[in-house]
């Protein structure tokens, strides 16, 4: 127990730590308070309208990722289809996909849709992109949250309701059986959706370069944020500040509002571990409806892929393999493939290995906080674990910097820092898989255990280990992909030393002028490589998730 | 039974994987060889073959962390001054040297300065900032754009306030871009020694953001994105809604020479329209490795390697005799114009209000 708490704690200080750090030095820095520069947001060039817009794409985004996503985990839930598993894999592998490669897919598609339909990229255009590259990204969370409470549910429930007053039409059952079902699920996921697509950033940046929300704003100002010579890091110090405040106290809100409607799903969960879905053919009305989807998911990969066998040869586009031979060959990055793969690989391994246990500690005093009733400190601790997916990769970045590089600077060259980011980020999605599990566990078993003489750590191994790994294998391989991808973190803290992975490599590649026509089909490739490295593994451990019982992700 | 096994079994391959991993990660530490850490902007276009070239000469092991833009690399350095953490600095060009050298964060280089041309030292000629490579950065036009509608070539920034322009010449923002910020101080340069007594900087640019201006955060997005003469047509993502940029003199020549001689982008020779950019490479205060960072300074200007600059990274030798090279139309299509001179202390003293000058007027 005491080991937990030191965990817990521990877990607390590396999350709050650096933001606080950073905050610190920042607010050293700033001559102006928090509410004097967002009062000011609009009267300055470098966040003028940034706020609004901000605000704007997550509402949208959000309403966008609903109205597709909702049919499609009904679909889904409802209904089994042939290969069920490889199609939920491919319906949510999205949601892992590194966001430089999603960007750079929707812009190789907006240039097929201006070759092929005429259609011109314009602003209005990128626009649309936007919002649907959020809703492509998002729509596992939809599918997530909704599709375990659809598949379980038996329908005898709904043949049941259709016999009385209250459900003898469609209308009437979804407004008085599968609304009050599914709302707190559904508000759960538009919660989260709104909270990544207010965070989002890659997409934002390259989808739509003349328009900022808050987090290109504050990437914008990164580079003298806290430098101590006020001429130059004043108003960065300002901008940031006032940015990152009005970013964490909308994301806390947001996360508090899941937490809890988490929690309240799980009270009226009516479900069985059983499968309840109804056999159905793609050759119907509903059928048509999963292959459009399953194209429009799939589109923005094949176009990356397409785009990384094309390269410009004098004035014209050809086929060619160079970029493939260039990014296999290190010749326009600091690393060669090979050598990208195996760091990528070795360090989602690690994260695997130490953000499992936290994550299943964590998970697991969530649970018996919510089971002993301490409800508050339940979503405290739940908030605090999913803290890291809100806090901008400037503030972590700017505390890591600060806090570690005047301690001691050595520090930051050691192979095991980057691993920090990974943690932050993937421990929160190992709780979110493991905590429905948790909940799901018949407390009799444990509590037998306990009276049959059975320790603490005794009913750990042989009562919910057992009993919960599928789950394990599904957040370890969630771990896996999300660390394979990782960016944003890596490249604040992983260019300080030698083993770049793959991520860190394509961004590397990006950030160089491309006159040479190899170098960004040669991002294209190492795009690709890591595309089909998340997707193999999302579909070989898809097999593991049990109907109804893999939890929100 | 079983299951308690498996478990075991489980967390003993748990241990020895991560215990083989982390070694496979972990530095050498028995490695006897020097290592240099340099911090870079990120399209420094060293490659890989060439640094090896020189570790296997001299035995010293390079490590580059790229940190961003010219802004990046200073402002790294100045939030690591005297840690010892880095031990040269390559990049930090003379918009922001005064910056630099206020901050007291370099240590004086041996390097012989007499290699370096007129250009390369017009700006510093101290040893804490060595000169590696220049270019001016100016205004490139698209041909097509011009020719096709009839255009007159402007010959004064003033005219690219008329309607012909409207919406399509696109600037990087002199706050997050050193390309940007370089043109930025040129034009501050250029309307005070005009003829026009009565309008200065401020003016142009508050009459360029009602002409709609397309002001981008990186250059990247400014010549990929939006100009319709660049590279960026053959790419993913491209607009091309502007028929400018503000990009180097010499990108005209990149073009051709990566095009087969061929390319429709033409860099604009205003007189004192354009900036004399100077890339210096430094020493960095708190270093232990004085000796091996002058063999790799002397390693770079050297003419063996900085007569290569045109290719290396695209910018021109600063060595006496340095030039770019001329295969592909690479020279013919670069311009060498009459570059605005200011002074950096100037440009020191002045930075921040010229800035917040901008920032109100672009609103």
């Amino acid at each position: 127990m005491r080991l937990k708490i030191l965990i817990i704690l521990i877990w607390s200080a590396l999350v709050i730590g650096p933001p606080i750090i950073a905050f610190q030095q920042l607010d050293f820095i700033a001559e102006r308070n928090v509410f004097e520069t967002i009062m000011d947001f609009d009267n300055r060039f470098q966040t003028q309208g940034s706020m609004q817009f901000t605000f704007l794409i997550a509402s949208y985004s959000t309403i966008l990722t609903l109205i597709l996503g909702v049919p499609l985990a009904w679909n889904l839930g409802r209904y089994k289809w042939k290969y069920s598993n490889l199609l939920r894999s491919i319906f949510t592998v999205p949601f892992v996909m590194p966001s430089i490669l999603v960007a750079m897919g929707f812009l190789s598609l907006l240039d097929w849709f201006e070759l092929y339909l005429g259609i011109n990229d314009s602003q209005q255009l990128r626009l649309y992109a936007l919002l649907f590259s959020h809703a492509w990204f998002n729509l596992a969370l939809v599918i997530r949250f909704c599709e375990p409470i659809l598949s379980t549910i038996d329908s005898s429930y709904e043949e049941s309701a259709s016999l009385l007053p209250k459900g003898n039409t469609k209308f009437r059952r979804l407004k008085n059986l599968w609304w009050p079902l599914l709302w707190p699920n559904i508000i759960a996921s538009a919660s989260l959706i709104f909270i990544f697509s207010f965070t989002s950033f890659a997409l934002v940046k390259f989808l739509i370069p003349s328009k900022r929300n808050l987090e290109v704003v504050m990437s914008n100002q990164a580079e003298w944020a806290g430098v101590d010579i006020p001429a130059l890091g004043r108003v960065p110090s300002e901008i940031i500040l006032a940015s990152s405040s009005i970013q964490l106290a909308v994301i806390i809100i947001a996360l508090a509002i899941s937490s809890k409607l988490q929690s309240k799903s799980f009270s009226h969960h009516i479900s069985s571990l059983d499968d309840k879905r109804i056999e159905k053919s793609f050759f119907s009305i509903r059928g048509i409806y999963i292959l459009i989807m399953l194209i429009l998911i799939i589109l923005p990969l094949l176009s990356l892929i397409s785009s990384s066998f094309f390269i410009r040869n004098g004035d014209e586009m050809a086929w060619s393999t160079r970029g493939w031979s260039a990014a296999f060959g290190g010749t326009h990055s600091p690393t060669n493939m090979y050598q990208a793969v195996f760091s990528s690989i070795k360090y989602a391994i690690i994260t695997v290995l130490i953000a499992l246990p936290i994550g299943f500690i964590l998970s697991d005093t969530i649970n018996e906080l919510e089971r002993s009733g301490n409800t508050t400190y339940a979503i405290i601790l739940d908030v605090i674990v999913m803290l890291p997916l809100a806090l901008s990769a400037v503030m972590v970045g700017l505390g890591v910097l600060v806090g570690i590089i005047r301690t001691d600077p050595e520090i930051v060259r050691s192979w095991w820092i980057p691993i920090y980011g990974h943690l932050m980020l993937t421990t929160p999605f190992v709780v979110r898989v493991l905590l429905p599990a948790f909940r799901n566990l018949n407390p009799d078993y444990e509590m037998s255990a306990a009276l049959l003489g059975a320790g603490h750590l005794e009913r750990i191994y042989k009562i919910k280990i057992p009993m919960l790994i599928p789950s394990i294998l599904v957040s370890s391989s969630l771990v896996f992909a999300i660390s394979l991808g990782e960016f944003g973190a890596s490249w604040v803290v992983l260019r300080f030393t030698e083993f770049t992975t793959l991520p860190v490599m394509i961004g590397d590649i990006l950030s160089r002028p491309g006159f040479d026509p190899v170098v960004r089909s040669a991002a294209n490739s190492a795009g690709t490589v890591l595309l089909l490295m998340t997707l193999i593994l999302f579909m070989c451990v898809e097999r593991f998730r049990p109907v109804g019982g893999g939890g929100e992700f | 039974m079983i299951k308690i096994k498996m478990i075991k079994t489980i967390t003993l391959c748990i241990i020895v994987t991560s215990s083989v991993l982390s070694g496979c990660l972990r530095d050498n530490e028995s490695e006897e060889n020097i290592t240099l850490n340099i911090i870079s902007y990120d399209a420094f276009g060293m490659s890989q073959d060439l640094l090896n070239q020189f570790t296997n000469d001299t035995g010293i092991n390079i490590e580059i962390t790229r940190s961003g833009d010219a802004g990046g690399v200073l402002s790294m350095a100045i939030q690591t001054k005297g840690t010892g953490l880095f031990d040269l600095s390559v990049g930090i060009d003379n918009s922001y040297l005064g910056t630099a050298l206020e901050a007291d964060i370099f240590e004086e280089l041996d390097t012989n300065r007499e290699i370096f041309s007129g250009r390369a030292l017009a700006s510093y000629d101290g040893n804490l900032a060595i000169p590696m490579d220049v270019g001016s950065v100016c205004i490139n036009y698209d041909s097509t754009y011009v020719d096709g509608e009839n255009i007159s070539i402007p010959t004064s920034l003033w005219d690219f306030t008329s309607p012909d322009w409207n919406g399509k010449i696109a600037i990087e923002n002199p706050r997050t871009s050193s390309p940007g910020r370089a043109f930025f101080i040129s034009t501050v340069d250029y309307f005070n020694n005009d003829e026009d007594e009565l309008t200065n900087y401020i003016d142009w640019w508050s009459n360029m953001k009602d002409n709609d201006v397309i002001i981008t955060d990186s250059w990247t997005t400014a010549y990929e994105s939006h100009y319709s003469g660049g590279y960026g047509q053959w790419g993913d993502g491209f607009i091309g809604d502007a028929h400018a940029v503000v990009s180097y003199c010499h990108s005209p020549g990149v073009e051709a020479y990566y095009g087969d001689n061929w390319t429709t982008s033409v860099a604009l020779n205003i007189n004192g329209a354009s900036f004399s950019q100077i890339e210096y490479i430094s020493m960095l205060k708190g270093t232990d490795e004085q000796v091996s960072a002058n063999i790799f300074v002397d390693w770079l200007v050297s003419n063996e390697i900085n007569s290569q600059m045109s290719t290396i990274n695209w910018m021109y030798p600063a060595i006496i005799g340095g030039d770019i090279i001329e295969d592909s139309g690479y020279r013919w299509h670069s311009v060498v114009p009459v570059d605005c001179e200011i002074e950096i202390s100037e440009i020191n003293d002045n930075i921040v209000n010229w800035l917040d000058e901008w920032d109100t007027a672009m609103v």
